[in-house]
Formats: C-alpha cells, sequence, structure tokens
C-alpha cells in the first residue's frame, strides 16, 4: 500500500544546528500516528516541513503521493493544519473566521456554511459561534483552531500539540475526533506531542524524535516489547537516557 | 482566489477602521461647500491663473482635490492597511493563516487588492454623492468635469493604500511602516501641485499625487481619451509598489 506520508532522510539545517537529522518514516492511510519528542526535538520543524512551509535541507517527503517542496500548494490543499503555537483574529467570530479559512482553500456558499455548523456542533461551539475570538479562553481557542483544521475535509490531517492547551475532558474528546476521523473518513492523522498518555489513547504507531533524529518508529506494542518497556513513558525514557548516553550526557 | 478576495472585502467592511474612513471621507465631501462658501477674490483669481476654467469652480475643485481628498486619502491608507501581515505577525496569525493552500505573496496581493476595493468602493459612493450635492452647493458645478477628475484621482487616493500596504511588509513593523507611509505620502501629496505653480510638469512624473490631479490643468478641455494616459501611470505606480511588496513577503521566514 502507497504511504499517505512517506519521508526519506529528511534534514533541516539552520546554520550551526541541525534541527531534522535523515529522518525516516512513513505513515499509512487512516493511521492515527504519534509523533513523540522533548520541546525542540524537531518535531514542529519536520511538520513544517511536510507542509512545504519550510524547505529541507536534504531529503524529500511526499503526502499522498504529493511532494512537498514541489507541489507544496497541492499538499496544503489536501491537508489540515493546527500550529503549536498560534493565535486567531481577535475581531473575528468562529463563523466568520471559518468561514475566512474556507475561501483560502477556494470554498465558499452554501457547502462552507453546512461544514461551519457541523463543525461548530462536532466542537461544542454552538453557543458562542458569534462571539468575537477575543474573548475565548485557550481550549475554546483550540477547539476553533482544530475545527479550521477540518474546513476543508482533509486527507491528512497535521496537529501539532493539539492537546496541550485542552484539559482533561477536551483531550479526551480531541482523542475521540481523531480516532473517528480515521475510522469513518479515512482520514490520514499525525499529531505532535509530548504527552505520552496521548499516544497511547490514540496511537497504534509511532516516531520518537531527539535532537532531530529519529530514535525508533513502528508499531508501539512491538517498540514496548522489544525495549522490554511495559508503558509509553518507560519506552521514551529508556529511549532517550540510550541516546543521551550515546552523546555522552548523564541523564 | 476569488472566494478569498470576496471574503476579505466582507470581512474588511465590518471593521471599525472602514466604517471611520467612510464617515471621515462622507463628512469632508459634505462639509466642503460650507468651508468654501465665500473665497477671496484674490485665490479664485490665482486657481485661474495657475489652472484652467472658470475661477471659482476651478478653485472648488482644487481644494476639493488637494485640501479634502488628497489628504483625507492619505490617512485613509494608511489607517486601513498600515499594518497588513506585520500586524497578523505580531499578534502570532500567521503561523495558520500562511499554512493555507496560497502562496505568501498572493495572500498579501489578495488582500492590499480587497483593501484598495473597499477604499474604491468608499470613494466612488462619496463622489456619488456630491454629484447628486454639489450642484445646489457650488456656482458653476459641472458634474461631468467633477466626475472626469474624481475617476483619474481615484487612482491616486487608492495608491496611498498599496504604498501603505507595502510599506507594511517592506518594513515588517507597523509603527515604523505608517510613519514612513505618512512622510512619503505627505510628501507626494504636498508637492502634487507644484508642476503647476512652477509650470513644470516634469517635477510631477514621479508623483502619483501629480498624476491624480494632473487634470486640473484641461478641465475645460479633456475628454476622456486624456484621461487614459495619467490612469495608466497610476496603475504603473500600483503594480510596482504592490510587486515590491509582494517579493518582499515571499522571501520572509515564518
Amino acid at each position: 500500500m502507497t504511504p499517505a506520508i512517506d519521508i526519506r532522510g529528511l534534514t533541516k539545517q539552520y546554520k550551526d544546528v541541525r534541527a531534522v537529522d535523515d529522518v525516516t518514516f512513513s505513515v499509512a492511510p487512516g493511521e492515527v500516528f504519534g509523533f513523540v519528542g522533548h520541546n525542540g526535538a524537531g518535531k514542529t520543524t519536520t511538520i513544517q516541513m511536510l507542509l512545504g512551509l519550510l524547505r529541507p535541507t536534504a531529503g524529500s517527503a511526499r503526502v499522498l503521493g504529493r511532494d512537498v517542496v514541489a507541489d507544496s500548494l497541492a499538499v496544503r490543499r489536501i491537508s489540515g493544519f493546527l500550529p503549536a503555537s498560534y493565535a486567531l483574529p481577535r475581531d473575528m467570530t468562529p463563523v466568520t473566521f471559518l468561514a475566512y479559512v474556507a475561501s483560502m482553500f477556494g470554498l465558499s456558499g452554501k457547502p462552507v456554511r453546512n461544514k461551519i455548523d457541523e463543525l461548530l456542533t462536532m466542537f461544542d461551539l454552538g453557543k458562542v459561534a458569534k462571539k468575537k475570538l477575543g474573548g475565548f479562553s485557550s481550549g475554546m481557542t483550540q477547539k476553533v483552531g482544530l475545527a479550521q483544521a477540518l474546513i476543508n475535509d482533509p486527507q491528512v490531517l497535521f496537529l501539532d500539540e493539539p492537546s496541550t492547551a485542552l484539559d482533561p475532558i477536551g483531550r479526551a474528546d480531541l482523542m475521540r475526533h481523531l480516532a473517528t476521523l480515521a475510522r469513518d473518513k479515512g482520514v490520514t492523522v499525525l499529531f505532535s506531542t509530548h504527552i505520552l498518555s496521548d499516544i497511547e489513547d490514540a496511537s497504534q504507531r509511532v516516531a520518537i524524535l531527539h535532537h532531530g533524529r529519529l530514535l525508533a518508529a513502528g508499531d508501539l506494542a512491538e517498540l514496548k516489547a522489544a525495549h522490554g518497556t511495559p508503558r509509553m513513558d518507560d519506552l521514551y525514557l529508556t529511549l532517550v537516557r540510550g541516546a543521551m548516553a550515546r552523546e555522552g550526557i548523564t541523564p | 482566489m476569488t472566494a478569498f478576495l470576496r471574503q476579505e472585502v466582507r470581512t474588511l467592511l465590518r471593521t471599525r477602521r472602514t466604517k471611520i474612513i467612510a464617515v471621515v471621507i462622507c463628512y469632508a465631501l459634505l462639509v466642503f461647500p460650507i468651508a468654501m462658501k465665500r473665497p477671496p477674490q484674490s485665490m479664485v483669481d490665482l486657481a485661474g491663473e495657475w489652472f484652467d476654467g472658470d475661477g471659482s469652480f476651478t478653485l472648488f475643485m482644487f481644494a476639493y482635490l488637494d485640501l479634502s481628498m488628497n489628504k483625507v486619502s492619505m490617512f485613509a491608507g494608511i489607517i486601513l492597511v498600515g499594518g497588513i501581515v506585520a500586524d497578523e505577525r505580531a499578534r502570532g496569525e500567521l503561523p495558520l493563516l500562511w499554512s493555507k493552500p496560497i502562496t505568501r505573496s498572493r495572500y498579501f496581493l489578495v488582500r492590499l487588492t480587497g483593501a484598495v476595493g473597499v477604499f474604491a468602493g468608499i470613494y466612488i459612493t462619496a463622489t456619488l454623492i456630491g454629484t447628486v450635492y454639489y450642484p445646489s452647493q457650488v456656482s458653476g458645478f459641472d458634474p461631468a468635469i467633477y466626475l472626469g477628475m474624481a475617476t483619474v484621482h481615484l487612482f491616486a487616493a487608492g495608491y496611498a493604500v498599496t504604498l501603505a500596504g507595502t510599506m507594511g511588509v517592506l518594513l515588517g513593523r507597523k509603527i515604523p511602516a505608517m510613519l514612513v507611509s505618512l512622510l512619503l505620502l505627505g510628501t507626494f501629496v504636498g508637492v502634487a501641485f507644484l508642476p503647476f505653480y512652477t509650470d513644470s510638469p516634469w517635477l510631477g512624473w514621479l508623483n502619483p499625487f501629480y498624476h491624480g490631479v494632473s487634470l486640473i490643468g484641461q478641465m475645460t478641455t479633456f475628454t476622456p481619451a486624456d484621461m487614459l494616459a495619467p490612469i495608466a501611470a497610476l496603475l504603473a505606480f500600483h503594480i510596482a509598489t504592490a510587486a515590491l511588496g509582494a517579493w518582499k513577503v515571499s522571501r520572509e521566514e515564518q
């Protein structure tokens, strides 16, 4: 089966810093894939390269067969993206903002209005649909952020730290939504996080990044078994401590 | 991209700054005949000497273009788009907006075009109000001349929007961009009539606002064909300036 996301030797070098170093992994269609790493591990840089927002220094990547450098607009057209750090226009309402984002995909009219209604219901935003975004809490803002990522019915969804601003109920809802999207609509989800319990809840397969390098990628259960670690956080700590020991850093 | 342009226009029309600009332009338009009710004869004579046509209507058009529309347009442009892209960057909105299937240069151009379009809509509405209102207020008012001159001036007034928007992306920060725009536009507006005073048209070649008011030199004789040259010059200013902004924004990192 052709992978939905196929990354080969992806590298990003900033002057003296190698943010992403020869990363290779793939994500199958309809899969919820966990992308794990501490802050600064290179997750955001990798996702930005996958959307054509940053140009790789070396390597290549394809999203549903489209090259992320040569065909970045086509990649973005079929993708949804929620950045790790962003703000929403304070003077807009969820309705006007979602319509605005839809227009950037060339979408307008009744289908967009129906989609906005669907998303407002999905994220429980109906009561605040016409309130200014400037007054929203971080959790509410994140819900609008997630809604905008789905406005174009994406085939691939890139979520960068999507659960960070959410409360436990919001996080549980998010994981449920991701599972539903993958199962019912065949959406491929790549989500990055450093909240390890989210990965265990949502993903069967993961990639673990440390200082820009890939420490492991594959089936979560197999990785845990291979390293004799019963839980995700044990697996992560084992791999990261091993990498730090190889780098000569005392944990 | 028409959906995005439509949405941008809708969004701009809802903003407070657009409403303020509309009110200010309409206010300037409506109170102007009152301010110009009894001009000193020396001014009427000077207007007839510098420009073309009957002194009182010429003076009215000179004052209308210079004191009213030029100055208002200058501030309107800066207020409308002074912080384009720079504002979104400062507020942290760009990572999300620039992840959509649109190039950065196109994002800038669509937003700029939307702002110019909104401004043009306000300007045209105000001009049409003037066409109805001024005949009863201004002696010797000629609607055809007024409309012809306002049509050309629209492109100069709109240039204030294009320049202010481009400065926003060239300088990257809102306040410095607004100040530089104010300085440049103030200079352009300040010397727009200089070629008439000195009888040296070349002094205005590089000044969009001179092209915007240039028909005042042939007020009683110009034909629609005479409007084409200044409009073409102004379109070239718009295109060159917007292209500079698009080039700059396309090279930016988030």
